[in-house]
């Protein structure tokens, strides 16, 4: 109960000022706390995530309550029913204290794109908390929740977790449920958790993760408890680094306290292995031209006749065409423009087809890679976190921010992002955020590699 | 002499109406530019030389994974919570424009 009162009291005084919950459950969150307190003081044991607070990106469904995806389209709209990993947080006794802001649709990297303003970077509040889920970041990092949920498809929990300098974790594509997540594109999404530390990441993980028979994705795995599995030793262990990921574009300040860690693992007994992936440099390229593909099929059902922003003037095209026009975003409208050009008779074969046959290609030079080497060690992000509009004129420019997360999601790897230290910019300490990623199904590698770390 | 650009405006117009969206002039020339832009930085993509290349799966599945095609009935009160933010309704149907 004090828990989750703290929460609120971080929230009451920081929220209207960061932006961080578009929807906030103080009531149902203190009766919840309530009832867990009875338990403890009753001596029933309790699950390790029951009575925590957390928080939940406004893209995934939670039963009654609004769910906006930070967009004027789905404003008043209310999710009928539980995303799958609501309910199995329901069933540890989680505690939803509320829904978080995001990028609209999850397209963005800066949580600038949402309909109901940014949110601000707690860290310095100048500077964005990164994106598409700046919200749930931002929430982890301004103690409003001890962790949150987010999504990520192309960078989207490991790039606000790296900017808000806490961690985030992408699973393999097809270990959590993606029933009753706003699908942005169908073959990247994966939910994941945003924590303060490794351990609570591995604890949300083993809460979330399984086969559903609602998600064709998901796969039957024996893996265990990746909590109780964990171990931080390196000793031995063989740790990928790929020049290209090293060079241009790298700000100076971010490769130091990288390199940092790299010595530090080594001092472990790790050993450092030179990997080449001579594809991976296709990787935004396959990403911009699949995923925008991918979300003009998964917007289309946006069209004011089921539910959502509807104006009832004209005819059937034209609730069709309103609908889209006055509800949707700048950066949405752009991507499905993208994504329907791509697919569109006569530039299909040029770009969707060739974008596809990269990604195998792409996979390929992962798979061979980790013949090689048990994870792959890159920053998170070229740069520490940008000002808030210092992108938003030039779409290109924000895009590249995606460049080390972007092939992640490309190969349906595991990969995790994790605070690695700070540069100082105008006398703020900004959080610099270290990229670890596995082989498919390997996330237990990756959390330990990342546990390890976190001794330094 | 303008640039040539990547996709005009005539074929972000063809292409806004194919997505039913409405765009305004300023936002046609816009996207035309930024578009444009977001393709030339990608071309080395599309030219690359791919022709055969197999499958990855990463899925570990040989087979569709399939269920069994009955009927189960959901008395959760979620078909009302649906037709409850119908725009336009009538008594349990859903009320649409007329389609010719």
């Amino acid at each position: 109960m004090q828990l989750v009162k703290d929460c609120f009291v971080k929230i009451k005084k920081d929220n209207k000022r960061l932006n961080v919950f578009l929807d906030i459950f103080e009531d149902e969150a203190l009766k919840k706390a309530a009832e867990v307190d009875e338990k403890i003081s009753k001596g029933t044991e309790i699950g390790l995530l029951e009575g925590i607070p957390c928080a939940i990106k406004d893209n995934i469904c939670i039963a009654g309550k609004r769910t906006s995806a930070a967009s004027k389209i789905l404003e008043n709209y209310v999710a009928p029913y539980d995303a799958t990993v609501i309910k199995k947080l329901a069933d540890q006794g989680a505690v939803v204290v509320g829904k978080t802001n995001m990028d609209e649709f999850a397209m963005g990297s800066s949580t600038e794109n949402s309909a109901f303003g940014p949110t601000r970077n707690p860290l310095d509040e100048n500077r964005v908390p990164g994106g598409s889920s700046g919200g749930s970041a931002a929430a982890v990092a301004a103690d409003m929740s001890v962790w949150s949920l987010g999504s990520d498809t192309g960078g989207s929990i490991r790039l606000p977790a790296s900017f808000c300098g806490i961690v985030g974790l992408k699973t393999t594509y097809g270990r959590v449920s993606r029933s009753g997540l706003i699908a942005m594109g169908s073959s990247y999404d994966q939910i994941g958790p945003l924590a303060k530390s490794v351990e609570d990441a591995a604890i949300i993980l083993d809460a979330i993760g399984g086969k559903d028979d609602l998600d064709n994705t998901t796969i039957e795995r024996e893996d265990g408890s990746f909590q109780e599995n964990l171990s931080g030793d390196v000793k031995g262990k063989k740790i990928g680094f790929f020049k290209e990921f090293f060079s241009d574009g790298l700000s100076a300040e971010v490769k130091t306290v990288i390199e940092q860690k790299i010595e530090f693992l080594k001092s472990r007994g790790a050993e450092i292995v030179e990997i080449d992936l001579p594809y991976v440099k296709y990787s935004l390229g396959v990403y911009y031209l699949m995923v925008t593909s991918e979300i003009s099929s998964n917007m289309a059902r946006y069209d004011g006749i089921k539910y959502g922003y509807s104006k009832q003037d004209g005819n059937l095209l034209d609730v069709y065409f309103n609908c889209r026009k006055d509800a949707l975003g700048a950066e949405v409208k752009r991507r499905i423009i993208l994504g329907t050009y791509c697919l569109s008779a006569g530039y299909y074969d040029a770009y969707y087809k060739k974008a596809q046959k990269a990604r195998e290609l792409i996979k390929k030079d992962f798979q061979n890679a980790f013949e090689k080497v048990d994870v792959i060690l890159n920053p998170t992000s070229p740069t520490v976190a940008f000002k808030i509009g210092e992108k938003t004129d030039n779409p290109l420019e924000m895009y590249l921010a995606d460049v080390y997360t972007v092939p992640v999601n490309v190969a349906g790897i595991p990969a995790i992002s994790i605070p690695a230290g700070f540069v100082k910019k105008n006398g703020k300490n900004l959080p610099v955020g270290l990229q670890i990623m596995g082989k498919w199904w390997d996330e237990q590698e990756v959390l330990d590699v990342a546990k390890s770390l976190e001794a330094h | 002499m303008s640039e040539q650009k990547i996709i005009s405006i005539k074929e972000i117009e063809k292409v806004a109406s194919l997505a039913r969206i409405n765009l305004t002039e300023q936002e046609k020339e816009k996207f035309s530019r930024e578009l444009s832009d977001v393709l030339d930085n990608f071309k080395q993509l599309s030219q690359l030389d791919i022709e055969n290349v197999e499958t990855v799966n990463f899925l570990d599945t040989e087979k569709n994974q399939t269920r069994e095609d009955v009927v189960v009935k959901n008395n959760t009160g979620q078909k009302e919570a649906i037709r409850k933010q119908f725009p336009r309704r009538k008594d349990d149907y859903l009320q649409v424009k007329a389609v010719l």
